[in-house]
């Protein structure tokens, strides 16, 4: 298996303060890694230092490719489309999406409007949160790219809404392609993931294959995270 | 990666709507206020073109500052900065898409010009008659309106170069400095930029002064040098907003 994404020695500090620090990560192709830590430990850092939203210091490669403009047209990340106004309708924004992403499958985001339930004929401004992450859902996995940035897609959603959009990240993840699920909220994705990354005191703290953490410490996911931050398992 | 074209069309698009917008509401104060005129004293010889010329002004400034907010808008937002393109290619096509959209803007203008002109034809021309020196021809005449048409675009280019710059280099500084009394902060900040601005763009201007008394220049190449030294300055503004955007200017985090 090649490596999709591999991280060397980032580090980010912002407003004179350290987010992170001497970050190492390689992860490989096609695997749904769920990225964790609590509020504020840098999840959604790491993937704009990815996507080059943020600037750091370290090396980043997507694909290979360590040039940060390079980097979009293997990315695809659940922006919360800022740069629309409210009025806007969504079929715009994804005409929009057509236009400037090469890599947009129309017939894709067809087949997961109509799975995820969304009317496209409404505006921003009038979706409420579940539908407008369905949406940023809908969006970022019509894209065909190697890599898939989710950041917290389940926040303030209904547990319908999440079970559709775990459903739908399964049915549409591409098998040569990996997804990142960053989340504080482990219980509902642990199933789906093959690898967790744990984010804590401004670095990598642990990363691990599901089945690793089973087999080693004979617990879920959900338990391994928690002993971690109380301290009662040790990372290596 | 995304080609020009695309980018450009999906920027110019919205840009497009709020120009149209624009010139709609120019279009209704202008109706109200001839409206206005109707009602309480009757339309008078030059009204037309009176009312056009009065409203144009506010009208191109509003113009000016819709643009501005969306050139700036592009610089932070995800929705734009992670479209596959390089950072010079986005700059250029948001600056691009911005002054075609001010230019279609100005076009409109020139034909509301023409056919309020044509109403008033008679009133105009007894105008211009008792103005115009028999010395200075209609020639003269329309190469300075061309001149101030190119000078006013070059101050447009240069006004959002300068605009985006101070922006840029006040969000950019912003990420290394600490979180306390930000608003405080970044006033100083904007103060200090825009007077920084301000005086390299002035020391810049008088030495392309000196440079066309030297050459001893007639009052047209000096006017034409003020011109490429308006663009110059805009070039260089520009070139220290694309290394901003590819070294130190983050979006707004989701």
């Amino acid at each position: 298996m090649t490596n999709v994404l591999a991280i060397e020695q980032l580090t980010y500090k912002h407003n004179l303060k350290t987010i992170l620090n001497n970050v190492d990560l390689t992860l490989q192709t096609g695997k749904i890694v769920g990225l964790l830590g609590e509020n504020g430990a840098g999840k959604t850092t790491l993937m704009r230092l990815v996507t080059g939203s943020a600037k750091g210091s370290g090396t980043i490669a997507v694909c290979g490719d360590s040039v940060a403009a390079h980097h979009k047209s293997h990315v695809s990340f659940t922006e919360q489309l800022r740069g629309f106004k409210s009025n806007t309708r969504v079929d715009r924004v994804a005409n929009f999406y057509r236009l400037v992403y090469p890599d947009f499958d129309g017939q894709r985001f067809e087949e997961l409007v109509t799975f995820l339930q969304i009317d496209t004929s409404l505006k921003l401004g009038a979706l409420s949160k579940g539908m407008k992450e369905k949406v940023v859902i809908a969006l970022t996995l019509a894209r065909q790219t190697q890599l898939y940035l989710l950041d917290e897609p389940f926040s303030g959603i209904d547990s319908m809404s999440r079970k559709k959009i775990i459903s739908s990240i399964i049915k549409w993840k591409p098998a040569d392609a990996t997804m990142v699920i960053s989340d504080h909220y482990v219980a509902e994705i642990a199933p789906i993931l093959d690898e967790v990354v744990i984010v804590k005191n401004q670095t990598i703290y642990a990363h691990k294959a599901s089945d690793a953490i089973r087999e080693e410490f004979g617990i879920g996911i959900e338990a391994y995270y928690e002993s971690l931050y109380e301290g009662s398992v040790s990372h290596d | 990666m995304t080609s020009f074209g695309k980018v450009f069309q999906v920027m110019s698009r919205e840009r497009f709507r709020t120009t149209n917008k624009i010139l709609l509401a120019e279009l209704a104060v202008m109706a109200g206020t001839l409206l206005w005129s109707v009602v309480t004293r009757g339309i008078q010889s030059g009204e037309f073109f009176g009312v056009a010329a009065a409203w144009s002004g506010p009208a191109f400034l509003a113009a000016f500052i819709f643009m501005s907010v969306a050139n700036e808008h592009v610089y932070t937002r995800d929705t734009y900065r992670l479209i596959p393109i390089g950072e010079t290619k986005l700059y250029l096509t948001n600056l691009l898409s911005s002054f075609l959209m001010f230019l279609y803007f100005g076009v409109i203008q020139v034909v509301l010009y023409a056919i309020t002109s044509t109403i008033d034809a008679k009133f105009l021309n007894s105008l211009f008659a008792d103005l115009m020196d028999p010395r200075y021809p209609l020639g003269e005449a329309i190469k300075v309106v061309i001149g101030l048409g190119l000078m006013g675009l070059a101050l447009v280019v240069l006004g959002w170069t300068t605009i985006s710059l101070v922006h840029l280099v006040v969000s950019a500084t912003n990420n290394f400095l600490p979180n306390v009394s930000r608003r405080a902060i970044d006033t100083v900040l904007y103060i200090i930029v825009i007077y920084l601005v301000v005086r390299v763009a002035a020391f810049m201007m008088h030495e392309f002064n000196n440079l066309s008394d030297m050459m001893s220049a007639s009052g047209q190449t000096l006017f034409g040098m003020n011109i490429v030294g308006f663009l110059v300055i805009a070039a260089i503004e520009a070139v220290i907003n694309v290394v901003l955007l590819k070294k130190w200017v983050e979006t707004i985090p989701n």
